[in-house]
Protein backbone atom coordinates (compact mmCIF):
# COMPACT_ATOMS: atom_id res chain seq x y z
CA UNK A 1 0.00 0.00 0.00
CA UNK A 2 2.85 2.01 0.87
CA UNK A 3 4.90 1.67 -2.57
CA UNK A 4 1.70 2.72 -4.50
CA UNK A 5 1.17 5.80 -2.53
CA UNK A 6 4.90 6.35 -3.39
CA UNK A 7 4.41 5.53 -6.93
CA UNK A 8 1.38 7.66 -7.05
CA UNK A 9 3.54 10.11 -5.60
CA UNK A 10 6.60 9.87 -7.77
CA UNK A 11 3.88 9.78 -11.17
CA UNK A 12 2.66 13.50 -9.84
CA UNK A 13 5.98 14.68 -8.71
CA UNK A 14 7.06 13.81 -12.46
CA UNK A 15 4.24 14.86 -14.02
CA UNK A 16 4.38 18.33 -12.63
CA UNK A 17 8.33 18.75 -13.40
CA UNK A 18 8.08 18.20 -16.59
CA UNK A 19 5.32 20.83 -17.59
CA UNK A 20 6.16 24.57 -17.31
CA UNK A 21 4.56 26.29 -14.29
CA UNK A 22 3.48 30.25 -14.52
CA UNK A 23 6.07 31.10 -17.04
CA UNK A 24 7.79 34.36 -17.51
CA UNK A 25 7.99 35.83 -21.08
CA UNK A 26 10.95 38.39 -21.81
CA UNK A 27 10.13 39.29 -25.32
CA UNK A 28 12.69 41.41 -27.58
CA UNK A 29 10.54 42.24 -30.87
CA UNK A 30 11.66 43.97 -33.96
CA UNK A 31 9.99 45.11 -37.04
CA UNK A 32 10.69 46.95 -40.52
CA UNK A 33 10.45 50.46 -39.36
CA UNK A 34 11.60 52.24 -42.70
CA UNK A 35 9.07 51.99 -45.75
CA UNK A 36 11.96 53.49 -48.41
CA UNK A 37 14.30 51.21 -47.88
CA UNK A 38 11.75 48.07 -47.30
CA UNK A 39 8.87 47.44 -49.33
CA UNK A 40 7.04 44.80 -47.38
CA UNK A 41 6.53 44.65 -43.70
CA UNK A 42 8.36 41.83 -42.09
CA UNK A 43 8.51 41.73 -37.79
CA UNK A 44 10.20 39.04 -35.82
CA UNK A 45 9.96 38.48 -31.87
CA UNK A 46 12.87 36.45 -29.71
CA UNK A 47 11.25 35.26 -26.71
CA UNK A 48 12.78 33.82 -23.78
CA UNK A 49 11.06 31.79 -21.28
CA UNK A 50 11.60 31.46 -17.75
CA UNK A 51 10.09 29.21 -15.71
CA UNK A 52 9.61 28.59 -11.89
CA UNK A 53 10.59 25.39 -11.78
CA UNK A 54 13.01 26.04 -14.24
CA UNK A 55 11.80 23.52 -16.98
CA UNK A 56 11.64 24.33 -20.64
CA UNK A 57 8.71 24.50 -22.52
CA UNK A 58 10.03 22.41 -25.43
CA UNK A 59 7.97 23.30 -28.41
CA UNK A 60 5.67 26.40 -28.62
CA UNK A 61 3.26 27.37 -31.01
CA UNK A 62 2.52 31.10 -31.79
CA UNK A 63 -1.53 31.95 -33.23
CA UNK A 64 -0.80 34.94 -35.87
CA UNK A 65 -3.59 35.99 -37.50
CA UNK A 66 -5.33 33.05 -36.84
CA UNK A 67 -2.94 30.37 -38.00
CA UNK A 68 -1.12 28.36 -35.52
CA UNK A 69 3.01 28.04 -36.16
CA UNK A 70 5.26 26.48 -34.76
CA UNK A 71 7.83 28.59 -33.14
CA UNK A 72 11.46 27.71 -34.08
CA UNK A 73 14.63 27.42 -31.91
CA UNK A 74 18.49 27.73 -32.35
CA UNK A 75 21.26 25.09 -30.99
CA UNK A 76 23.02 28.26 -30.07
CA UNK A 77 21.03 29.49 -27.60
CA UNK A 78 18.25 26.56 -26.59
CA UNK A 79 15.75 28.90 -24.44
CA UNK A 80 14.95 31.48 -27.18
CA UNK A 81 12.04 31.04 -29.15
CA UNK A 82 11.59 32.94 -32.61
CA UNK A 83 8.22 34.03 -34.05
CA UNK A 84 8.27 35.73 -38.13
CA UNK A 85 5.33 37.52 -39.07
CA UNK A 86 5.68 38.93 -42.53
CA UNK A 87 3.00 41.34 -44.22
CA UNK A 88 2.88 41.56 -48.20
CA UNK A 89 2.46 45.58 -47.51
CA UNK A 90 3.18 48.03 -44.87
CA UNK A 91 -0.50 48.78 -44.12
CA UNK A 92 -0.80 44.75 -43.30
CA UNK A 93 1.34 44.43 -40.36
CA UNK A 94 -1.04 46.16 -37.58
CA UNK A 95 0.80 49.37 -36.01
CA UNK A 96 0.66 49.16 -32.16
CA UNK A 97 0.30 46.36 -30.01
CA UNK A 98 -0.69 43.15 -31.35
CA UNK A 99 -1.20 40.20 -29.06
CA UNK A 100 0.38 37.40 -30.26
CA UNK A 101 -0.97 33.77 -28.04
CA UNK A 102 1.23 31.26 -27.40
CA UNK A 103 0.71 26.94 -26.78
CA UNK A 104 3.05 24.59 -25.63
CA UNK A 105 2.25 21.21 -26.47
CA UNK A 106 -0.21 20.19 -24.41
CA UNK A 107 -2.70 23.37 -25.00
CA UNK A 108 -1.57 22.27 -28.38
CA UNK A 109 -2.68 18.94 -28.48
CA UNK A 110 -5.97 20.11 -27.30
CA UNK A 111 -6.22 22.90 -29.84
CA UNK A 112 -6.04 20.75 -32.28
CA UNK A 113 -8.61 18.14 -31.30
CA UNK A 114 -11.30 21.34 -30.38
CA UNK A 115 -13.61 20.73 -33.10
CA UNK A 116 -16.00 23.96 -32.30
CA UNK A 117 -15.45 27.16 -32.00
CA UNK A 118 -16.38 27.71 -28.52
CA UNK A 119 -14.27 24.88 -27.78
CA UNK A 120 -11.29 26.00 -29.55
CA UNK A 121 -11.72 30.15 -27.54
CA UNK A 122 -12.16 27.60 -24.27
CA UNK A 123 -8.21 26.29 -24.58
CA UNK A 124 -6.47 27.94 -22.48
CA UNK A 125 -3.53 29.45 -23.84
CA UNK A 126 0.46 28.67 -22.40
CA UNK A 127 0.70 32.59 -22.57
CA UNK A 128 0.59 35.28 -24.63
CA UNK A 129 3.30 37.91 -25.65
CA UNK A 130 2.62 41.42 -27.21
CA UNK A 131 4.32 42.24 -30.46
CA UNK A 132 4.89 46.15 -30.34
CA UNK A 133 5.06 47.78 -34.05
CA UNK A 134 5.56 51.51 -34.24
CA UNK A 135 4.52 51.85 -37.87
CA UNK A 136 6.58 52.56 -40.64
CA UNK A 137 7.86 56.02 -41.44
CA UNK A 138 7.91 57.27 -44.80
CA UNK A 139 10.42 60.28 -44.60
CA UNK A 140 9.92 63.50 -42.86
CA UNK A 141 6.53 65.28 -43.58
CA UNK A 142 8.20 68.46 -44.87
CA UNK A 143 11.79 68.15 -46.49
CA UNK A 144 14.44 70.50 -45.53
CA UNK A 145 14.11 71.86 -49.17
CA UNK A 146 10.63 73.26 -48.35
CA UNK A 147 12.35 75.43 -45.36
CA UNK A 148 14.92 76.38 -47.41
CA UNK A 149 12.60 77.83 -50.30
CA UNK A 150 10.63 79.52 -47.57
CA UNK A 151 13.55 81.01 -45.73
CA UNK A 152 15.23 82.76 -48.90
CA UNK A 153 11.56 83.41 -50.36
CA UNK A 154 11.18 85.48 -47.49
CA UNK A 155 14.39 87.51 -48.04
CA UNK A 156 14.26 88.34 -51.48
CA UNK A 157 10.84 89.40 -50.36
CA UNK A 158 11.94 92.11 -47.79
CA UNK A 159 14.76 93.10 -50.47
CA UNK A 160 12.26 93.42 -53.34
CA UNK A 161 9.37 94.95 -50.62
CA UNK A 162 12.30 98.08 -49.75
CA UNK A 163 13.52 98.41 -53.00
CA UNK A 164 10.00 99.04 -54.13
CA UNK A 165 9.75 101.69 -51.33
CA UNK A 166 12.60 103.40 -52.46
CA UNK A 167 12.18 103.33 -56.31
CA UNK A 168 8.72 104.27 -56.02
CA UNK B 1 -5.27 -21.72 -51.86
CA UNK B 2 -2.67 -20.76 -49.63
CA UNK B 3 -0.18 -19.43 -51.91
CA UNK B 4 -3.22 -17.18 -53.99
CA UNK B 5 -4.20 -15.73 -50.59
CA UNK B 6 -0.62 -15.18 -49.86
CA UNK B 7 -0.01 -13.34 -52.94
CA UNK B 8 -3.09 -11.31 -52.88
CA UNK B 9 -2.08 -10.31 -49.82
CA UNK B 10 1.13 -9.38 -51.14
CA UNK B 11 0.16 -7.73 -53.56
CA UNK B 12 -2.10 -5.28 -51.61
CA UNK B 13 0.63 -4.56 -48.96
CA UNK B 14 2.53 -3.50 -52.29
CA UNK B 15 -0.06 -1.15 -53.50
CA UNK B 16 -0.33 0.36 -49.53
CA UNK B 17 3.37 1.03 -49.95
CA UNK B 18 3.72 2.52 -53.08
CA UNK B 19 0.49 4.79 -52.50
CA UNK B 20 2.31 5.95 -49.48
CA UNK B 21 5.53 6.98 -51.55
CA UNK B 22 2.92 9.14 -53.32
CA UNK B 23 1.88 11.01 -50.80
CA UNK B 24 4.84 12.50 -49.14
CA UNK B 25 4.88 15.48 -48.12
CA UNK B 26 7.37 18.43 -49.28
CA UNK B 27 8.76 21.39 -47.45
CA UNK B 28 8.87 24.44 -49.83
CA UNK B 29 11.75 26.96 -48.51
CA UNK B 30 11.64 30.39 -50.13
CA UNK B 31 14.57 32.68 -49.19
CA UNK B 32 13.72 36.39 -50.50
CA UNK B 33 14.78 40.03 -49.03
CA UNK B 34 12.21 42.54 -48.10
CA UNK B 35 14.42 45.36 -48.84
CA UNK B 36 14.34 47.72 -51.71
CA UNK B 37 17.41 48.70 -51.25
CA UNK B 38 20.45 47.13 -49.82
CA UNK B 39 22.80 50.05 -48.17
CA UNK B 40 25.96 49.31 -46.19
CA UNK B 41 25.54 50.02 -42.12
CA UNK B 42 21.94 49.93 -42.65
CA UNK B 43 19.43 46.95 -41.58
CA UNK B 44 18.87 43.96 -44.07
CA UNK B 45 15.82 42.04 -44.09
CA UNK B 46 15.78 38.15 -44.95
CA UNK B 47 12.51 36.71 -45.06
CA UNK B 48 12.34 32.38 -45.00
CA UNK B 49 9.15 31.36 -45.88
CA UNK B 50 8.49 27.40 -45.48
CA UNK B 51 5.71 25.83 -46.65
CA UNK B 52 4.77 21.85 -46.26
CA UNK B 53 3.08 21.05 -49.20
CA UNK B 54 1.47 17.35 -48.60
CA UNK B 55 -0.81 15.74 -46.11
CA UNK B 56 1.88 14.49 -43.63
CA UNK B 57 3.74 16.01 -41.57
CA UNK B 58 7.33 16.84 -41.45
CA UNK B 59 9.56 16.43 -38.58
CA UNK B 60 13.17 18.00 -36.79
CA UNK B 61 13.36 20.58 -39.70
CA UNK B 62 16.68 22.56 -39.57
CA UNK B 63 17.63 25.66 -41.63
CA UNK B 64 21.16 26.70 -42.20
CA UNK B 65 21.71 29.88 -43.87
CA UNK B 66 25.47 30.78 -41.86
CA UNK B 67 27.27 30.46 -45.07
CA UNK B 68 25.59 32.92 -47.04
CA UNK B 69 26.41 35.83 -44.35
CA UNK B 70 29.50 35.25 -42.99
CA UNK B 71 29.95 37.40 -39.69
CA UNK B 72 33.38 38.99 -41.19
CA UNK B 73 30.59 40.81 -43.44
CA UNK B 74 27.46 40.88 -42.02
CA UNK B 75 26.13 41.61 -38.42
CA UNK B 76 23.47 39.89 -36.96
CA UNK B 77 20.84 41.41 -35.37
CA UNK B 78 17.57 39.91 -34.89
CA UNK B 79 16.90 36.53 -35.23
CA UNK B 80 18.77 33.46 -36.11
CA UNK B 81 20.75 32.02 -39.39
CA UNK B 82 20.25 28.57 -37.89
CA UNK B 83 16.55 27.85 -36.89
CA UNK B 84 15.25 24.69 -36.44
CA UNK B 85 11.40 23.29 -35.76
CA UNK B 86 10.69 20.07 -34.46
CA UNK B 87 7.51 19.50 -36.00
CA UNK B 88 5.92 21.37 -39.38
CA UNK B 89 2.09 20.17 -40.25
CA UNK B 90 0.57 20.09 -43.19
CA UNK B 91 -0.42 23.20 -45.16
CA UNK B 92 1.62 25.46 -42.56
CA UNK B 93 3.02 28.50 -43.96
CA UNK B 94 5.51 29.77 -41.77
CA UNK B 95 7.47 32.95 -41.84
CA UNK B 96 11.37 32.92 -40.30
CA UNK B 97 12.92 36.97 -40.07
CA UNK B 98 16.72 37.57 -40.02
CA UNK B 99 17.87 41.10 -40.18
CA UNK B 100 21.39 41.91 -40.68
CA UNK B 101 23.85 44.50 -41.40
CA UNK B 102 25.97 44.60 -44.06
CA UNK B 103 29.51 46.08 -43.17
CA UNK B 104 30.92 46.47 -46.38
CA UNK B 105 29.70 47.38 -50.06
CA UNK B 106 30.01 46.23 -52.90
CA UNK B 107 28.66 43.44 -55.06
CA UNK B 108 27.60 40.24 -52.94
CA UNK B 109 26.37 36.75 -53.81
CA UNK B 110 23.84 35.09 -51.16
CA UNK B 111 23.29 31.66 -52.21
CA UNK B 112 20.82 29.02 -50.87
CA UNK B 113 19.93 28.00 -47.42
CA UNK B 114 20.27 24.42 -46.74
CA UNK B 115 17.14 22.85 -45.58
CA UNK B 116 16.84 19.08 -43.98
CA UNK B 117 14.25 17.61 -42.62
CA UNK B 118 12.82 14.08 -41.48
CA UNK B 119 9.41 12.86 -43.06
CA UNK B 120 8.77 10.99 -40.12
CA UNK B 121 9.53 10.61 -36.03
CA UNK B 122 10.28 6.90 -36.81
CA UNK B 123 12.76 7.38 -39.78
CA UNK B 124 15.89 8.91 -39.21
CA UNK B 125 16.39 9.35 -43.12
CA UNK B 126 17.26 13.20 -43.61
CA UNK B 127 15.47 15.21 -46.59
CA UNK B 128 17.23 17.87 -48.39
CA UNK B 129 16.26 20.67 -49.54
CA UNK B 130 17.62 24.19 -51.05
CA UNK B 131 15.74 27.13 -50.47
CA UNK B 132 15.32 29.79 -53.26
CA UNK B 133 18.46 32.65 -53.19
CA UNK B 134 18.58 35.88 -54.06
CA UNK B 135 21.42 36.06 -56.09
CA UNK B 136 23.70 38.84 -56.38
CA UNK B 137 22.65 41.76 -54.86
CA UNK B 138 24.76 45.17 -55.09
CA UNK B 139 25.02 46.81 -51.52
CA UNK B 140 25.14 50.78 -51.46
CA UNK B 141 27.41 52.47 -49.75
CA UNK B 142 25.97 54.92 -46.82
CA UNK B 143 26.51 57.80 -48.73
CA UNK B 144 24.65 56.93 -52.10
CA UNK B 145 21.28 56.32 -50.07
CA UNK B 146 21.80 59.52 -47.71
CA UNK B 147 22.53 61.35 -51.41
CA UNK B 148 18.79 60.40 -52.53
CA UNK B 149 17.40 59.81 -49.25
CA UNK B 150 18.41 61.33 -45.87
CA UNK B 151 16.72 64.99 -44.97
CA UNK B 152 19.94 67.12 -46.34
CA UNK B 153 19.05 69.40 -43.02
CA UNK B 154 22.80 69.99 -42.66
CA UNK B 155 23.44 70.68 -45.98
CA UNK B 156 21.18 73.62 -46.31
CA UNK B 157 22.54 74.80 -43.24
CA UNK B 158 25.93 74.59 -44.72
CA UNK B 159 24.80 76.75 -47.59
CA UNK B 160 23.04 79.29 -46.32
CA UNK B 161 26.35 79.36 -44.08
CA UNK B 162 28.16 80.03 -46.91
CA UNK B 163 25.53 82.17 -49.06
CA UNK B 164 24.91 84.30 -46.18
CA UNK B 165 28.27 86.85 -46.57
CA UNK B 166 26.94 87.52 -50.24
CA UNK B 167 23.56 88.57 -48.87
CA UNK B 168 24.32 90.13 -45.23
CA UNK B 169 27.27 92.37 -46.69
CA UNK B 170 25.62 94.03 -49.18
CA UNK B 171 22.65 94.45 -47.28
CA UNK B 172 24.50 96.05 -44.16
CA UNK B 173 25.97 98.53 -46.70
CA UNK B 174 22.25 99.32 -47.21
CA UNK B 175 21.34 99.67 -43.89
CA UNK B 176 24.52 101.69 -43.29
CA UNK B 177 23.70 104.68 -45.52
CA UNK B 178 19.95 104.55 -44.88
CA UNK B 179 20.92 105.10 -41.35
CA UNK B 180 23.09 107.59 -42.76
CA UNK B 181 20.71 109.26 -44.77
CA UNK B 182 17.81 109.55 -42.32
CA UNK B 183 19.58 110.69 -40.01
CA UNK B 184 20.83 113.26 -42.39
CA UNK B 185 17.14 113.74 -43.65
CA UNK B 186 15.53 114.17 -39.85
CA UNK B 187 18.18 116.25 -39.11
CA UNK B 188 17.70 118.90 -41.91
CA UNK B 189 13.83 118.67 -41.12
CA UNK B 190 14.53 120.19 -37.75
CA UNK B 191 17.35 122.77 -38.73
CA UNK B 192 14.38 123.76 -41.36
CA UNK B 193 11.49 124.01 -38.49
CA UNK B 194 14.08 125.98 -36.71
CA UNK B 195 14.46 128.29 -39.12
Amino acid sequence: MFRVVLAALAIIALVNGETCESPEFKVNSHSTRDARLTAESAAQLEITVKCKNGKQPGTLYADINGQVVPCAQTPAAPGKYFIGVAANTHKELASGRTKIKLYDDDSYSALRKARTEDATKAVKPFGQVELNHPGVSYGPWLPSEFFAVCTFGLVWWAAYRERSKILG
Amino acid sequence: MFSKTALILLAFISVAYSQTDDEESFLFVTKQTVNRFIVQGKELTIKYGLYNSGPTTVFNVNLNDVHSYPSKYYELLVGTLNPKWERINAGTNLTHVVVLKPKESGISNSSHAIVTYQKSEKNTEVQRTYSSEIGDVYIMTGREYDRRFSSHVIDWILFTAMASPCIVFPFFLWFNSKRKYELLASKDKTTKKAQ
